[in-house]
């Protein structure tokens, strides 16, 4: 079966990115602040440098690693039928947009902080919405005590959607365990999790090359309970990764590389996914370019890298804003920088209702973002290249310069093999324009008013209640 | 170096598209209406019925014939500075779109049939715009007779703007005289052979048949050393099957045939492997440019060219809406941008509107604007050691900055490119708001822009080549 897809590099220069992301681990090495990871490291090889705190990777040891990372493995839903096998086997899964630290109010239009009933509207509209496959925590609740913020989303955001959790932020190996108590509480158990994780947690190096000793002791933490992995790594080229392409694909697999070290060595097996958000930087401001036209590019040949050692991957992002308010703030050019790293091979894809450049959130640009992603999976779908669909016995009964509009073949097969798009709301597919804010502020509210996620038990979500509110009065001051 | 390019297939579906098309062409046929092309390939081992003029190739001649065709082919210009050397590295060479029959008016804006005075207006636009890489003739010259409007419009094309030029033919005896007229500018035909200024699209008719005046005017040209660009429309649904894999083996099928003819014509002959194929439109029977298979179907395409090592012209750019602007939404425009990453060493279709029946000047500086900010997604990357930079990580070294190190100022803005800040403002979709300014600066540009004159004896002798073509074919 066929998939149209980016590439960027030939077999020599995949190699090259290769080699010189094994010398990166090698010679330079990560700045691992955890002497609990250093010294698993230790343990399996690394060469550890106690005072400078820096451990070098041989390569016999990212080798093995590499080998035993599951190539293939699902992340599950609360509700069955949400769960996501992967690798894809065409169009990614597409999920929210996440951490963000302001959202537009659907009422008055103006932006502000989020509060935990907030957290629970993104993941109710995100349940709602037929493209969304999965959540991300999208927002942070400020009425908590920023401490215990993470325990609120992986909350809410679990007991109002059927759909599988990614979880953007874990603070330490003790929010770690509380996460996976939570999720627990869902699913009947810490084993039961264990069998079905229904969350996963992102949780990545800092660039360049600088693991944090909190984070990554979460990362064991989650690992060891089989937790799904997403490394996520985000150098800013010219600013935190290399101005080049090439030595920003090295980094961001530099540090890819090692974060699956550190997963496979603490459980062994352990889903892992590959992942980046890496794009230049804007050399003047300081901010992230998603914009950039070498987007694409950068993604493409993360997605060959991610093939290569056949590990599912999260290389493309998909939200339209780009403006700091709903809508398509952005030209048609700058649009395509963040639409085509879709097409980079990616497994997931992730962004729905973000705005101001990933810093805000909005329910209606979900609705927006929703809305054009159902048009732009045409583009992303199987094609099956067969001698039976090459149709070389209607070519000749056709005949030379005949048409085939009226052919039986045509009739059968055009609704299966022609892709055709929603043209209902056209106008919502204006670039630089915010034309189509109202209407998918109405689809929004009403959408909050009538869905109703899979139900949970009152005795579950009482618990569930009384675990974050203790957890929560731990950090109150 | 590497470039961003659309892949579909995977090595064993790429085997299966040129071994069906092989297939194809074997038990199939193309049918080939001209009795001396049908001559020339039963002679080179093609199996022909005269009777139903269908001529059988077998694999050898189409294994040959490829073997034969250039990997490399120069697109040469009046001014040598407009000169394109195919393959290319990174984005395609871009175009204007070619014989529109009707255009908007600049100052009424109504819709009017084209004339050769418009054609030499739109010529000379493309000359102003650096956006613009080749010119095909826009519109059709409307006021000459309609025997001999190619003959006029490559005249025309050639006087009113410096880069090179891809038209079409109708007949061989139009083709000899094209060649004869173009070679008067470059100091004769041998000259010519070496610096062709122009080429020719030379379209099959889907499904697999050639017409008689297109393919042996595609002889008169192949002897002559002007490239040919074999673009096939396989559409769809109507002249192809519905299926992708079906539309990939017309296409292809087509582009093998055509190039069998050039290079039995002439060894050696620039030949560029094309197409401009899409699906139809199932309601209107229209070819559907905003169909989401389009950029597949060039991908797919894109892989067959790489594999022959062939020169391509596979992709398309311009909105082509209903009228003027960008009147498309942001996915159906995908269905034509992003054709332009299949691998494409041409593309056409700057200022087309209208299903391409329609040009318009403030379009072209429209489409010619957006592309500039565009064509920067299809850059190349020189990925190496040095590149790399794992000697750079080094000396940042963990958690540093990149933003002070000398190997970023070195290479910022070799490695990152950014858009024309102003015209991106232009690329609103499903907007018409840029049109006024567009018309402004496409009045400024006719107005201003001088372009190099031709030698005064040469225009009179090719008016008057013209002239005596026209009474010995006009009855």
């Amino acid at each position: 079966m066929a998939l149209a897809r980016l590439k960027l590099l030939d077999k020599n220069e995949e190699d090259l990115i290769h080699e010189q992301s094994l010398r990166c681990l090698k010679e330079v090495g990560m700045l691992v602040k955890s002497p609990i990871i250093r010294n698993m490291l230790k343990g399996a090889g690394a060469d550890v440098d106690e005072k400078t705190e820096i451990v070098k990777f041989p390569e016999g040891l990212v080798m093995d690693c590499i080998k035993k990372a599951p190539k293939s493995f699902t992340l599950y839903g609360r509700d069955k039928k949400h769960d996501m096998h992967l690798p894809v086997d065409g169009i990614p899964y597409v999920g929210t947009t996440g951490l963000s630290i302001h959202m537009t109010d659907l009422d008055s239009g103006a932006t502000r902080t989020a509060k935990v009933k907030d957290v629970a509207d993104f993941a109710i509209l995100g349940d709602a919405l037929d493209e969304v496959n999965f959540l991300w925590s999208v927002i942070i609740p400020r009425d908590v005590p920023e401490q215990a913020h993470t325990a609120y989303e992986v909350w809410h955001s679990l007991i109002n959607s059927g759909k599988h959790h990614q979880q953007i932020e874990c603070r330490n190996a003790e929010d770690a365990r509380m996460q996976m108590k939570l999720a627990g509480l869902l699913c009947g158990g810490a084993e039961e999790l264990r069998k079905r994780p229904i969350f996963s947690v992102l949780v990545s190096p800092d660039s360049p090359l600088v693991m944090r000793k909190d984070a990554m002791e979460a990362q064991v933490e989650l690992a060891k309970s089989g937790i799904p992995i997403i490394c996520m790594t985000m150098p800013l080229s010219g600013i935190t990764g290399p101005v080049t392409i090439a030595g920003t694909l090295t980094l961001i697999n530099s540090e890819n590389l090692a974060s699956l070290v550190v997963t496979q060595l603490a459980n062994p097996g352990n889903p892992h996914i590959y992942g980046s958000d890496g794009v230049p930087g804007d050399m003047k401001t300081g901010d992230v370019a998603y914009e950039a036209p070498e987007v694409p590019a950068i993604f493409a040949g993360l997605g060959q890298m991610a093939k290569r050692y056949g590990i599912p991957c999260i290389v493309g992002d998909w939200g339209l804003c780009g403006d700091s308010t709903p809508g398509i703030g952005r030209s048609f050019s700058e649009m395509s920088s963040t639409a085509l790293d879709t097409f980079s091979g990616t497994d997931l894809t992730s962004g729905i209702g973000s705005t101001d450049v990933a810093k805000g959130a909005s329910l209606e640009q979900m609705v927006i973002d929703n809305y054009v992603w159902k048009n732009w999976k045409g583009f992303l779908r199987r094609f099956e290249i067969s001698e039976e669909k090459a149709a070389l016995d209607i070519t000749k009964s056709v005949g030379h310069g005949n048409t085939f509009l009226t052919n039986s073949h045509t009739v059968r097969n055009f609704k299966k093999e022609l892709y055709f798009r929603d043209k209902s709301h056209r106008d919502w597919e204006a670039t630089l324009s915010n034309a189509m804010v109202p209407e998918a502020r109405e689809i929004a509210k009403k959408m909050l008013r009538e869905h109703r996620p899979m139900p949970v038990d009152k005795s579950i979500l009482k618990e569930g209640e009384r675990l974050t509110t203790e957890y929560a009065k731990r950090f109150a001051c | 170096m590497a470039a961003v390019r659309l892949r579909l297939m995977d090595k064993s579906e790429e085997d299966l598209i040129h071994v069906l098309s092989l297939k194809v062409l074997r038990e199939i046929g193309v049918l080939v209406r001209s009795p001396s092309v049908l001559n020339m390939l039963k002679k080179a081992g093609a199996e022909v019925d005269d009777k139903r003029m269908i001529a059988k190739i077998p694999e050898s001649l189409v294994n040959d014939t490829l073997k034969k065709a250039p990997k490399e082919i120069l697109c040469a210009a009046r001014d040598p500075k407009y000169d394109m050397k195919l393959p290319v590295q990174s984005w395609p060479y871009m175009a204007t779109t070619g014989l529109a029959i009707v255009m908007k008016d600049l100052e009424s804006g109504k819709t009017r049939e084209t004339t050769r005075k418009d054609l030499a207006d739109f010529a000379r636009l493309a000359d102003a715009l650096p956006q613009v890489d080749y010119f095909w003739p826009c519109v059709t010259a409307g006021d000459v007779p309609q025997q001999v409007h190619t003959i006029h419009e490559l005249w025309t094309s050639l006087q009113y703007q410096t880069k090179h030029i891809e038209g079409d033919s109708i007949s061989a005896i139009d083709a000899r005289k094209q060649i004869e007229l173009a070679s008067m500018l470059v100091g004769g035909e041998k000259e010519l052979k070496k610096r062709p200024i122009f080429s020719v699209v030379s379209c099959p008719i889907a499904p697999l048949s050639f017409e008689k005046g297109s393919i042996e005017g595609q002889v008169e040209f192949a002897k002559a050393g002007i490239p040919i660009s074999s673009l096939s429309m396989s559409l769809s649904g109507g002249s192809a099957p519905v299926t992708l894999a079906g539309t990939l083996v017309n296409a292809n099928a087509e582009n093998l045939a055509s190039i069998a003819i050039t290079q039995i014509a002439s060894p050696g002959a620039p030949h560029i492997y094309g197409s401009n194929s899409t699906p139809i439109d199932m309601n209107t029977g229209n070819i559907d440019y905003t169909a989401v298979e389009q950029p597949i179907i060039s991908a797919g395409l894109g892989q067959m060219a790489a594999r022959y090592k062939l020169p391509c012209q596979l992709s398309d750019w311009g909105v082509d809406a209903e009228d003027c602007g960008v009147l498309k939404t942001f996915s159906e425009l995908t269905s034509t941008t992003l054709t332009n990453f299949c691998g494409s060493d041409l593309a056409q279709g700057m200022g087309s509107w209208g299903h391409a029946k329609g040009a318009a000047l403030e379009q072209v500086v429209i489409d010619a604007y957006a592309w500039e900010n565009y064509r920067l997604l299809i850059n190349k990357f020189t990925v190496n050691k040095e590149t790399a930079a794992v000697d750079v990580m080094k000396e940042v070294g963990h958690g540093g900055t990149y933003l002070t190190n000398p190997h970023t100022m070195k290479s910022f803005k070799k490695e990152l490119h950014f858009r024309n800040k102003k015209t991106v403002s232009w690329e609103a979709t499903m907007s018409q708001k840029m049109v006024p300014e567009a018309k402004e600066i496409a009045k400024k540009l006719l107005k201003e822009h001088t372009v190099k004159q031709i030698d005064k004896e040469i225009v009179k002798k090719g008016d008057e080549l013209i002239r005596s073509y026209e009474k010995s074919s006009i009855p």
